[in-house]
């Protein structure tokens, strides 16, 4: 099995990495309806979503970790306002279908780590292969880019930092997304968080004091 | 430096807020580097690496939390820091400013201001208590003219002890300023307990208007001092005198004019100038040989206001000599024609008397301590110029310490008491003459400023009254303001000590006494219901004695049944 179908096995790719702004932040476009056979939901690429991104040429079974904080609409005929053959898609379909397929979305995502993977395709338990925060390796062009299942989001959360210690909670790339200075990292922060607390309710009252920390140079400072 | 790997406490930050001043940084891990503890660093100087000790004055997190973390006291926000990937090991770091205050230059025997702070990146060290001991300390541990006080504050109990110049005190005086209940007697009790060890046997006087000094009787049997002396091979029991209130008279030729003015207040002028005249003429009186008594005043009044010019003087005569009789002849307990208190009673190497005053008035007390300071002043005074007594009282050829409780009461600030003179004149001119005085007061604010500054040794306790903490700012200059804003925050038994018998300011938790505790308050509570369970079991008795029938223990009267 080589790495490239390794990482199909396990889900549906949505996208594919096609640009990046710096080592942490890529942006990914999102299969249309020509590309796979399973159209991709909305949901699956929803703001603040983990996703994992394969890295093809690496010897490990890695894979970059990362959050979906942003999107745009990619149209290529903006701005032309001439007459056009078709006023609808299924017009489209037929009259202009290079014009369908030129639209894409994009999806920005920030790069928060990367987890290794077991040969049975269960994300490794313990800490050796979890890095939460920038990324040793970047990721390359072309690369898929999947939706991270509730289990997956658990083992990159939840281990022990050392063979002996008690798993615990670790969040440690949070700090990144709040000191970033783009503007739509704390609201994926707060997305995060939804998605943390019912998986985690043991802390509970950790993550509501983080959340309340984030809510509050949101809201109430920026108004003070 | 010995071989002994030194504790280090944290690195130097840089410069602090003034000259004096130094930060450095700290995880301090073991909690050790309280506010008031001692650090050092090392600078070379003259090719000898110093010392030099600082004290710490506060301590700061530098890495707080934001407040947020802390809202759910049920989360401890190192776990949430750590949920977010700081290291909990690490949650803490503490920037520490501590102030210089110098190597301690044995020849000098003081400490060295260097004037240079610890260059930043340095190393700081914690201080140990050994080197403490020896640096703080003007005195070893029963040397002669040590004073074992206690502990210093920051450290264990017996680690770093606080031994002070008892020379010092004796020569350049000491007060003792404290709340009520903030444990001064006490104190003064470990003083005088170290004063009477065999190393120092010093002649004691405690002026004690509360009568609360009687347990220093103890000392006369004390198996430590026993033991101390046998050492020596001496053999030495300190004695205590403790005057019973009708031993404590003045005789009355050791009254001034000043005195029986103080004595015989609200006269008119007329009245002061005759009392004048006749004590003039009662004084030169060579049949009276100086032991005059009530009569003898009155006396010399009256022929005195016989003469030509003062016919009409009948009622003004008359009504001094009312007052004299009242004061003089009528009040017999504490003014006697003859009888007095011998210096050589009272002041004796190795003895401590304890003159209680709690039977006498308030201006009766003030003459006595003011009469007695004075005889024993002028008995010093003449002792070390070599010179005769001249007024029949004896010399005292040993130096003397007099403690004086409630001092507030005999050096007021805004009264004209008959004692303050005398006592300012001992405070200023007594290191001549090897007398040392020991105030003790409670209202510092109520106490003369002059008297208090003139006291180079200061033991300052808790201190809440703004008044009174201010009165101690202004008047003792040894104590920087940054260790007086402990004042209100010390416990019992914690003291600072400063000025002339220490190398410099310490916070001291005082000593456990040796004699048992005279001073402490009564239990109210306790008493009244004692006081109520032997009252009514007494009622109980007396009722199970003539009517309560033997079946009713409870003593309640069961009702007759009506018929």
């Amino acid at each position: 099995m080589t790495l490239n179908n390794f990482a199909d096995a396990y889900g549906n790719p949505v996208g594919v990495i096609v640009k990046s702004d710096s080592h942490i932040r890529y942006w990914a476009q999102i299969y249309n309806g020509n590309e796979t056979v399973l159209p991709v939901e909305p949901q699956e690429y929803a703001f603040g979503r983990y996703v994992r991104v394969e890295y093809p040429n690496t010897a490990q079974r890695r894979q970059l970790i990362g959050i979906i904080y942003d999107s745009m609409l990619l149209n290529p005929s903006f701005g032309s306002l001439g007459p056009r053959l078709a006023s609808d898609d299924s017009q489209r379909a037929i009259f202009s279908p290079d014009y369908l397929s030129e639209r894409a979305v994009l999806i920005g995502i920030i790069a928060i780590g990367s987890m290794e993977y077991l040969a049975n395709g269960e994300p490794s338990p313990d800490s050796i292969g979890k890095e939460q925060g920038a990324p040793s390796f970047a990721a390359e062009l072309g690369a898929k880019v999947f939706p991270l299942t509730e289990s997956e989001i658990y083992a990159f959360h939840f281990y022990g930092e050392s063979s002996e210690a008690a798993p615990a909670l670790h969040i440690a790339y949070i700090s990144q997304l709040l000191s970033a200075p783009f503007g739509l990292l704390p609201q994926a922060a707060l997305r995060i968080l939804d998605q943390l607390e019912p998986m985690f309710p043991n802390y509970q009252r950790h993550l509501k004091i983080i959340r309340r920390n984030i809510l509050w140079k949101q809201s109430i400072e920026p108004a003070r | 430096m010995n071989g002994m790997a030194h504790k280090l406490a944290g690195t130097t930050k840089g410069p602090g807020d003034t000259p004096h001043e130094f930060i450095f940084i700290s995880t301090d891990p073991e909690n050790i580097l309280k506010h008031g503890e001692y650090v050092w660093y090392a600078i070379e100087k003259n090719n000898k690496t110093q010392r030099v000790i600082a004290r710490i004055t506060e301590r700061v997190d530098a890495h707080g939390y934001p407040d947020t973390f802390l809202s759910d006291p049920l989360i401890a926000p190192q776990d949430i820091a750590a949920i977010m990937g700081y290291p909990r090991e690490q949650s803490t770091i503490y920037e520490i400013s501590a102030a210089i205050m110098g190597y301690f230059d044995t020849d000098v025997g003081a400490f060295i201001n260097p004037w240079i702070p610890p260059l930043p990146g340095s190393p700081v060290f914690f201080a140990d208590s050994a080197m403490l001991a020896e640096a703080l300390s003007r005195k070893r541990q029963n040397d002669i003219g040590s004073a074992w006080i206690g502990d210093l504050l920051t450290r264990e109990p017996g680690d770093a002890p606080i031994i002070i110049d008892m020379t010092e005190i004796t020569s350049s005086h000491l007060a003792v300023i404290a709340s009520t209940g903030s444990g001064k007697s006490y104190l003064a009790g470990v003083l005088i307990e170290e004063l009477m060890r065999p190393y120092n046997r010093a002649s004691v006087l405690i002026i004690d208007p509360h009568g609360e000094y009687s347990t220093l009787q103890e000392l006369t049997d004390l198996a430590e001092f026993r033991a101390a002396a046998e050492q020596q091979r001496t053999a030495y029991q300190p004695e205590v005198r403790i005057f019973k209130p009708a031993e404590v008279k003045v005789r009355l030729s050791t009254l001034e004019i000043g005195d029986l003015r103080y004595l015989l207040p609200d006269m008119t002028e007329k009245q002061q100038y005759l009392l004048e005249k006749g004590f003039k003429k009662m004084t030169a009186d060579p049949r009276l040989k100086k032991k005059w008594t009530g009569r003898d005043l009155i006396q010399a009044i009256s022929e005195n206001a016989g003469g030509e010019n003062e016919r009409d003087d009948t009622s003004t005569v008359g009504a001094l000599e009312w007052k004299i009789e009242a004061r003089f002849i009528e009040n017999t307990l504490t003014f006697d024609p003859v009888d007095h208190l011998d210096l050589r009673d009272i002041f004796k190497p190795g003895q401590c008397s304890v003159l209680p005053l709690h039977e006498l008035d308030d201006r009766n007390q003030q003459v006595v301590a003011a009469t007695l300071l004075r005889r024993a002043f002028r008995a010093r005074e003449r002792s070390v110029q070599k010179k005769e007594p001249t007024d029949g009282d004896q010399n005292l050829d040993y130096p003397i310490f007099i403690l004086i409780e409630e001092a507030h009461h005999f050096a007021p600030a805004k009264a004209d008491v008959i004692s303050l003179r005398i006592l300012k004149q001992i405070l200023a001119e007594g290191r001549k003459f090897g007398m040392g005085i020991g105030l003790i007061s409670q209202r510092p604010g109520k106490l003369d400023a002059d008297v208090l500054s003139q006291c180079q040794t200061q033991c300052i306790m808790r201190i809440v009254n703004e008044v009174d903490q201010n009165a101690v700012a202004a008047s003792v200059e040894s104590v920087g303001h940054e260790l007086l804003q402990n004042l209100p925050a010390l416990s019992k038994g914690q003291v600072i000590i400063s000025g002339a018998a220490v190398n410099t300011p310490v916070l001291c938790r005082v000593r456990k006494r040796v004699t048992k505790h005279g001073g402490a308050s009564i239990d109210a509570p306790m008493n009244w219901v004692e006081s109520f369970n032997a009252r009514t079991a007494a009622e109980q008795r007396r009722n199970e004695a003539t009517s309560a029938p033997p079946s009713n223990t409870m003593g309640i009267y069961r009702k007759r049944p009506t018929p």
